[in-house]
């Protein structure tokens, strides 16, 4: 099953360039069954991911780009009332598929993003009245561009909390651009990968990722972690037990994919800032890549004797 | 001088501990070392109190003096051990934590004191040699070498010889005493010896740990002397150790009047029996340990003087066994003579010989054996209460059993003349004496006065003093019942005893030791009559009166147990200690040759030494069986712990080389740099971290995580070494 791992990430290396360590950390976020938000300049391949993880994993996908003007029920789905019948009839919005793309997401209104923020947490959404269960396995891929942008509302702390990791990708390097220069158009690429994955398979391997043993000296790494988030000392926002689940979650996930059956320190540390710095930082003020809040906290654990 | 042997050193608490060892083991000999012997080991070990003693100034002195005066003999000694010491503790596997400060070696003793020493014990045990005899002498010497030995302890070699000596002087000791007191004293002193070496590889100043180590080591090799001692073949008497002759006890084989009153001030334990069937009342417990037949006109004996009467040959009359049985079992406490106790007419069957003592019923159905019991030995007898014994004796024996020498006690010869011709039946002859004794005022005293030894002495009791006891008694009636033609011999041995009710046995003292008279009658044979009963039935009944046992034991005069009986929680606790003793003797100290064979037999069947062989090696097998899981469960335990410290050697060498890392940062960090900088060795590496992660991290087996563990310390020994070699 780590093999199906491994095939997954290669597919989705054959279209995202150069960025090994995020497509790992995107597989191992969905297989840790959380939402993931990328922030990045425009034209960096946020969408790109996006489209390629769920081809990959063949989920149902849609896309929706959010603007300002933007309502919720442009994206749970609307009743009309149907002549015919003489009974309304809901009209699913975008939400009601397995992987959603909600692109430039802090370009929508607070409300917009509270509905969609809502149905990530709840796995339902409430139209009229009614609740309809979304359908299973259900992913949130969000990106947003950096918040020094125009035109954007930053995300509320409560809410970048629902995302298990924020990642960003980055300026290619020269290789990888120089083979994105050269080659296919995005459409052609997006063609050549296969889907090497079913939904069952998907389901299976996030239950083998919820099972990985975890020792007690690595629990109580991950718990010194949050620990000295919440000192005195500390600048950032302090983490919370939900923050900490994340981080064994994708910590999980990322054994998985390096083919172990038990976490090791290491592992938490490759996915903590992914994990954490949204949640330190709050977004005020993002991309301040100067300061590494959760370096900072990780150079403060002893790795052997938390 | 001291540079041969520098590298040995014994702390002042390793000697006081040697010295307490030496005294307490040779006080076990306490008994068999002349005094002279004694003082002059005590003077020995004193004189090395006294050096102990001062040895502390000593050794300021030489660390004030060492830097200066480096021509002084001790000082050089000191330092050279000091300099020996840094040496020893890193070169060889065995480190000795020894704090400095305590480190002292005792002024050598002048050669001419030990010379003196030695020529002392040499001259005592030579002066002394011819009355020791050959054990006692060897035994002399070697307490003696053991003594003085620790006058010269020069090196190591020569602290082990005192300890080995000390092991075979308290295996020794149990030579001469083997009671359970006396074992356990003989115990107490292997484990402060034992105590003794671990204190010396330990770097504890205290007493309590190595003899508390020591007594658990012993305990632990209590399984393998089990086995041994009921499996390993005893070694046949050729092969024992000569015991030196000692004193005999008990009844002698001659009664003359006074000997028994003796007797009666020793509470020493004579023999105990245990019945298999019901037991006879204590009046009923007459305990035969001789028939004594001639009477030379003062005492009565066993045979003439100075030669084996004839008759002391002769088979056992048949008799018709009748009446009720008695099975039992004696255990002889050691008397260093031949005779054997029973009741009655006692049987042993031949088979039963099976105990290491050769029985021979004699013609008086006495039980003997055929050499002094020197040791706690027993054997089963069955008696039948009134068996008729020699009825159809030969009128010659008639004679002899009449025979009284003439010109002898004539006022009582005269007595039983006159009696024969009084009366008819001889019944009414025994009858009227008996009768004179309970009518006429005789008295029962364990202090009767004095008697003429002018062959006048029983009509002097008779008619004239009047008191006396049993052997008095016996004497009298049995010389009055020949003067009256009636063949009579006089018995001695002990009657009743007293019965412990923890060890359900009968404990018969040598105060119990008692006289009395067998008489033949036609178509009767022999019959007992104890004339003492008539005159003092307390004496035999079965509650001894109050009053004649605090006669006794104000008799028995020095301090005894038996003082306290009246108390009933004093005497609740003698026959408690008295029990534990009697199953020592019981189970361990009879656990002969003999005893081993049949229970092997039992055990084993046929074929039975090989398979004891076999049962002694399985034991030897499975204890260092034992003690093979027990030193894997260790290293076991051990390895748990130990390949994290080593993970963080093969870190801390690492560093050394300068592949450093932060606190926080995953020791895979390392991996690159090793790859750039040493050829191979960033793989190793990784290997090793990635077991360690194993180890660590990943739930396993027990049994894995040891392999695991293992493999680990293998490999992170070889990546140090190349590491090293890299350099």
């Amino acid at each position: 099953m780590e093999q199906l791992a491994q095939r997954v990430i290669e597919q989705i290396s054959k279209v995202v360039l150069g960025k090994s360590r995020e497509v790992h950390l995107a597989v191992a976020c969905l297989l840790g069954k959380g939402h993931l938000l990328i922030e990045d300049l425009p034209g960096m391949g946020k969408t790109t991911l996006a489209q390629v993880l769920a081809k990959v994993f063949g989920l149902s996908f849609q896309r929706t780009q959010f603007t300002s003007d933007m309502l919720p029920a442009d994206l749970t789905g609307i009743s009309i009332f149907d002549q015919e019948q003489k009974t309304f009839v809901l009209h699913k919005g975008s939400i009601f598929s397995q992987l959603v793309l909600a692109d430039e997401i802090n370009r929508a209104s607070p409300k917009t993003q509270s509905a969609l923020l809502e149905a990530m947490e709840e796995h339902q959404v409430s139209i009229d009245g009614v609740t309809h269960e979304l359908p299973s396995p259900f992913f949130v891929i969000a990106t947003q561009n950096p918040l020094f942008h125009s035109g954007t509302n930053p995300l509320p702390e409560s809410q970048l909390d629902r995302f298990m990791m924020r990642l960003s990708l980055g300026f290619p390097s020269v290789e990888a651009e120089k083979q994105i220069l050269l080659g296919d158009d995005l459409k052609t690429k997006l063609s050549s990968v296969e889907t090497v994955i079913t939904t069952d398979q998907l389901s299976a391997m996030q239950e083998v990722v919820a099972t990985i043993t975890v020792d007690e000296k690595v629990l109580n790494y991950i718990v010194a972690l949050c620990q000295v988030s919440r000192t005195g000392d500390f600048s950032g926002n302090p983490l919370s037990p939900r923050a900490g689940k994340s981080i064994l979650a994708a910590a999980k996930a990322w054994a998985f994919i390096a083919g172990r059956d038990y976490l090791v320190p290491e592992d938490v540390q490759a996915v903590f800032e992914s994990v954490c710095e949204h949640r330190l930082d709050a977004g005020a003020f993002s991309l301040d890549n100067n300061a590494n809040l959760s370096r900072q906290i990780i150079e403060q654990v002893d790795i052997f004797a938390p | 001088m001291a540079g041969v042997h520098a590298n040995f050193q014994l702390s002042k608490g390793d000697y006081s501990h040697l010295l307490l060892t030496q005294a307490f083991t040779i006080l076990l000999f306490f008994n068999e070392l002349t005094s002279w012997m004694l003082s002059l080991i005590a003077l020995s070990i004193l004189w090395q109190v006294a050096q102990l003693a001062k040895s502390r100034g000593t050794l300021a002195l030489s660390i004030n003096t060492v830097e200066t005066n480096e021509s002084s003999s001790h000082v050089s000694s000191y330092a050279s051990n000091l300099s020996s010491l840094g040496r020893e503790s890193s070169g060889s596997g065995v480190v000795r934590k020894k704090r400095l400060p305590l480190i002292s070696r005792l002024k050598a003793t002048p050669k001419l004191v030990v010379m003196l020493f030695a020529l002392t014990g040499a001259g005592i045990i030579i002066a002394n040699g011819r009355s020791l005899g050959l054990l006692l002498s060897m035994v002399h010497l070697i307490c003696f070498a053991y003594g003085i030995k620790s006058l010269e302890i020069k090196s190591r070699k020569d602290f082990y010889q005192l300890i080995l000596i000390g092991l075979f002087l308290q295996a020794c000791a149990l030579i001469f005493i083997q009671s359970l007191w006396f074992t356990m004293l003989v115990v107490a002193a292997a484990v402060l010896n034992f105590g003794l070496l671990y204190r010396y590889f330990s770097a504890s100043a205290k007493w309590k740990l190595p003899i508390m180590r020591s007594a658990k080591l012993l305990a632990y090799s209590v399984p393998l002397a089990a086995a041994l001692f009921v499996f390993f073949p005893r070694l046949s008497p050729f092969w024992q150790v000569p015991l030196a002759e000692k004193a005999k006890t008990g009844l002698s084989d001659e009664v003359s009047p006074g000997d028994i009153a003796n007797l009666a001030r020793s509470d020493e334990l004579a023999f105990r029996v245990e019945f298999f069937s019901n037991a006879p009342s204590k009046g009923q417990m007459y305990w035969r340990a001789m028939t004594l037949p001639y009477f030379d006109g003062q005492s009565w004996k066993r045979s003439p003087e100075g030669r084996t009467a004839s008759y002391l040959n002769l088979p056992a009359y048949i008799s018709r066994a009748a009446g009720q049985s008695y099975q039992y079992q004696v255990m002889l406490e050691p008397s260093n003579q031949r005779w054997l106790y029973s009741l009655d007419t006692p049987f042993v069957e031949s088979n039963e010989a099976s105990s290491s003592l050769k029985i021979s019923r004699l013609y008086d159905y006495s039980l003997i054996n055929d050499t002094p019991i020197n040791a706690t030995k027993s054997y089963q007898v069955t008696s039948f209460s009134s068996a008729v014994r020699g009825e159809n004796m030969p009128s010659s024996f008639k004679h002899f059993f009449t025979n009284i020498p003439e010109d002898n006690n004539p006022r009582l010869t005269e007595l039983g003349i006159e009696l024969a011709q009084t009366y008819a039946n001889k019944r009414d002859i025994i009858n009227q004496t008996l009768i004179h004794f309970r009518e006429q005022v005789y008295f029962y005293t364990l202090q009767p006065p004095l008697l003429n030894k002018n062959g006048r002495s029983l009509d002097q009791f008779y008619f004239d003093t009047r008191s006396g006891f049993c052997e008095h008694y016996a004497s009298s009636f049995a010389f009055l019942m020949r003067a009256a033609g009636i063949p009579a011999r006089v018995i001695t041995g002990y009657l009743g005893g007293e019965y412990n009710q923890q060890g359900n046995y009968y404990s018969i003292y040598q105060y119990d030791a008692h006289a009395w008279t067998e008489v033949w009658l036609e178509d009767e044979g022999w019959v007992a009559i104890d004339p003492t009963a008539a005159v003092s039935p307390d004496r035999v009944s079965d509650s001894m009166s109050d009053a004649l046992r605090q006669q006794r034991v104000n008799l028995a005069g020095s301090f005894s147990w038996q003082a306290f009986s009246s108390v009933a929680w004093m005497l609740k606790i003698r026959m408690q200690i008295e029990a534990i003793d009697y199953q020592w003797n019981r189970f361990i100290l009879s656990y002969t040759m003999d005893k081993q064979d049949e229970l092997l037999r039992q055990l084993l069947g046929d074929g039975r030494l090989w398979k004891a062989a076999l049962i002694i090696a399985l034991t030897f097998l499975s204890m260092i069986g034992l003690l093979w899981l027990r030193n894997q469960w260790l290293s076991r335990e051990m390895v748990k712990t130990v390949w994290q410290k080593q993970f963080k050697r093969v870190l801390k060498q690492l560093n050394l080389q300068g592949f450093t890392r932060e606190q926080w940062q995953s020791p895979h960090k390392l991996v690159a740099p090793l790859n750039n900088a040493k050829m191979g060795l960033g793989r190793q590496y990784e290997e090793l971290y990635k077991l360690y992660q194993q180890l660590s991290y990943q739930p396993m087996a027990e049994k894995q995580r040891d392999k695991l563990a293992r493999k680990f310390q293998k490999s992170s020994q070889g990546f140090i070494k190349e590491l090293k070699q890299a350099r």
